[in-house]
């Protein structure tokens, strides 16, 4: 009989921890799912502030060594990320030239590092953009009764879709970095753990379902923020016509 | 190079491409400031920042097609949002341009999917809407279908008669020149050769004219007039190579080049009525398609030419041999 009673009380303390470990595991998935948006996010909106000037300047104006300076924007786009995190790690390295800031393995160095990944897309993306758009467009605006801001600013929104393109992009580029997060992040539990590190670690396991499962998360969010953005597009082209 | 364009004026500035003509109007819509001389507006000198000014009283109509990437309508209204032109009077505007193009019915597509003869006349929509003082069209029925081409000429013709708006276009072609303005300025290698009415310029130019076959219908003939002499432009009737007499109207007698333009001769079967003075019946001889357009040539005792689109064609079934009627108004005749 005790013996009974004892197995039935193995028994219930087993679906209890289960269940711990259960609700624990969904905890932190939705909390690695949150911290890649919100460091990638932040670190796409970053990239933007100084991508889209630098863009923009190299799209619409002609000057000396302008190809030279597009030419190196695009051959960054190629950097593996592995080696900027390399590079990045040496410098925030406690003997690194900026080791007293003491970034790494924190969330901020993983923003920084993802940023400076993604900037030379969007300066290459926007730039392309808009000096595809064709020049007479400024004329138009121009003898249409614009003063000179207002023909820049329909060359820009000319330009709107391919700028849209490249904030998807390094987005996009962000969050599916792994090279950057982990060399810079140290994938540290409840900290700096993200989707791409969580998926390289629950394989390395052999937890497969596990990683095959937070890859189809990744997948799923990357689809939803690109369709989003293009209603966004649509959106805003209307209010900017209007 | 000195270039007058008074007010209410229609003036053309022919040339061969590369003359100079595009440069002259970007000047003249205060788009490019010139690298000597002067552009005076109004009596005044403008430079740099008064170009602005300017602008808001001059349009420029492109000679390519240059439209924003949102519909027809949100484009015509482009000019008036950057004059803060209240919503209302701007739908009023907007309205009221693509009726003149005949563009209204497609207001709401998507202006990068019309065809490039339409997108040519909404930019011709665009600069109209904001009623400017002065418009300059480079070329404005360069690659134009002979319907679009009929609207450009007639809408030009409307406002300058209507609002009283300056208009200079460009063009290469001489006998366009001569149906839409009265004042021309012939331009060559960036310098003027020849400045004044567009009638006499042709008068002298004609044997080179017709040497370089610039034009159809060309024929020579002698004039008479028909009631009286009064002075004038009156109707007098010509007769071509002794074989047929057409009527026409001019201030000129006795000998004569006329030219009837392809596209200002009705093509029907069996005889149509009509205020046209002119309706001569022939045979089919040559049926020429281009594109949209086919030139049907038609003996009637001299061969003309006449032009018509490619679906009349068709709806008319006209083959080589056919008997067919041609119509046109003595005022389509030019007589020089």
């Amino acid at each position: 009989m005790s013996s009974r009673m004892e197995e039935w009380r193995l028994w219930t303390i087993q679906l209890e921890t289960d269940e711990v470990a259960y609700m624990g595991l969904q905890d932190e998935i939705v909390e690695i799912t949150l911290r890649a948006l919100s460091i990638s996010g932040l670190a796409a909106l970053l990239a933007a502030s100084v991508g889209l000037p630098i863009g923009i300047i190299l799209g619409m104006y002609r000057f000396r060594g302008r190809d030279s300076v597009t030419g190196v924007f695009r051959a960054l786009m190629s950097v593996p990320t592995v080696a900027l995190g390399l590079v990045l790690y040496l410098v925030f390295s406690r003997s690194g030239p900026l080791g007293f800031l003491e970034l790494l393995y924190t969330p901020l160095a993983l923003v920084i590092g993802q940023s400076i990944l993604v900037v030379p897309i969007i300066v290459s993306i926007t730039s392309e953009t808009i000096s595809n758009v064709d020049p007479l467009i400024r004329d138009l605006s121009r003898t249409l009764g614009a003063d000179e801001r207002a023909a820049a600013a329909s060359v820009l929104r000319e330009s709107l879709g391919g700028i849209v393109l490249a904030l998807s992009a390094s987005f996009s580029r962000a969050i599916s970095e792994l090279g950057v997060a982990l060399m810079l992040g140290g994938n540290i539990q409840g900290l700096t753990r993200v989707l791409t590190t969580a998926i390289a670690l629950e394989t390395t396991r052999g937890e497969i379902l596990l990683g095959l499962g937070l890859t189809v998360i990744l997948l799923t969010l990357m689809i939803a923020f690109n369709l989003l953005l293009n209603q966004i597009e649509k959106k805003v082209k209307w209010w900017l016509w209007e | 190079m000195n270039i007058r364009a008074d007010h209410g004026e229609m003036l053309s500035l022919i040339g061969p491409n590369g003359a100079g003509k595009t440069t002259a109007l970007r000047v003249m819509a205060g788009l490019l400031e010139p690298t000597s001389g002067v552009l005076l507006f109004e009596d005044k000198i403008l430079s740099g920042n008064q170009l602005l000014g300017l602008r808001r009283q001059a349009t420029l109509v492109f000679q390519k097609p240059l439209i924003f990437s949102t519909t027809v309508s949100k484009n015509v209204a482009y000019g008036l949002r950057i004059r803060n032109v209240s919503g209302i009077e701007t739908d009023r505007r907007v309205k009221e341009a693509l009726d003149l193009v005949q563009l209204y019915p497609m207001r709401d597509r998507f202006a990068r999917n019309l065809s490039g003869g339409e997108q040519k006349r909404l930019n011709l929509a665009m600069a109209i809407a904001i009623e400017p003082d002065i418009l300059l069209l480079d070329e404005p029925t360069a690659f134009l279908d002979p319907d679009s081409r009929r609207i450009v000429e007639n809408v030009l013709k409307d406002i300058n008669r209507e609002q009283g708006s300056t208009i200079v276009i460009s063009t290469h072609d001489m006998m366009q020149a001569d149906i839409l303005t009265r004042k021309a300025v012939m331009i060559k290698d960036g310098k003027i050769i020849g400045s004044g009415s567009a009638t006499e310029m042709i008068r002298d130019r004609l044997e080179t004219l017709i040497f370089e076959d610039a034009t159809l219908n060309v024929f020579s003939g002698v004039a008479q007039c028909m009631n009286g002499s009064a002075h004038g432009s009156r109707l007098v009737q010509v007769r071509i190579n002794d074989v047929l007499s057409i009527e026409a109207i001019t201030d000129r007698e006795g000998d004569v080049t006329v030219r009837i333009p392809p596209e200002d001769i009705v093509l029907s079967r069996g005889s149509i009525l009509s205020s046209a003075r002119n309706t001569l019946r022939g045979k089919v001889t040559d049926v020429d398609i281009k594109n949209a357009t086919a030139l049907i040539t038609v003996d009637v005792g001299v061969n003309l030419v006449t032009q018509i689109t490619r679906g009349s064609l068709e709806r008319l079934h006209v083959a080589i041999g056919d008997d067919v009627d041609v119509t046109f108004k003595a005022s389509s005749v030019r007589v020089y």
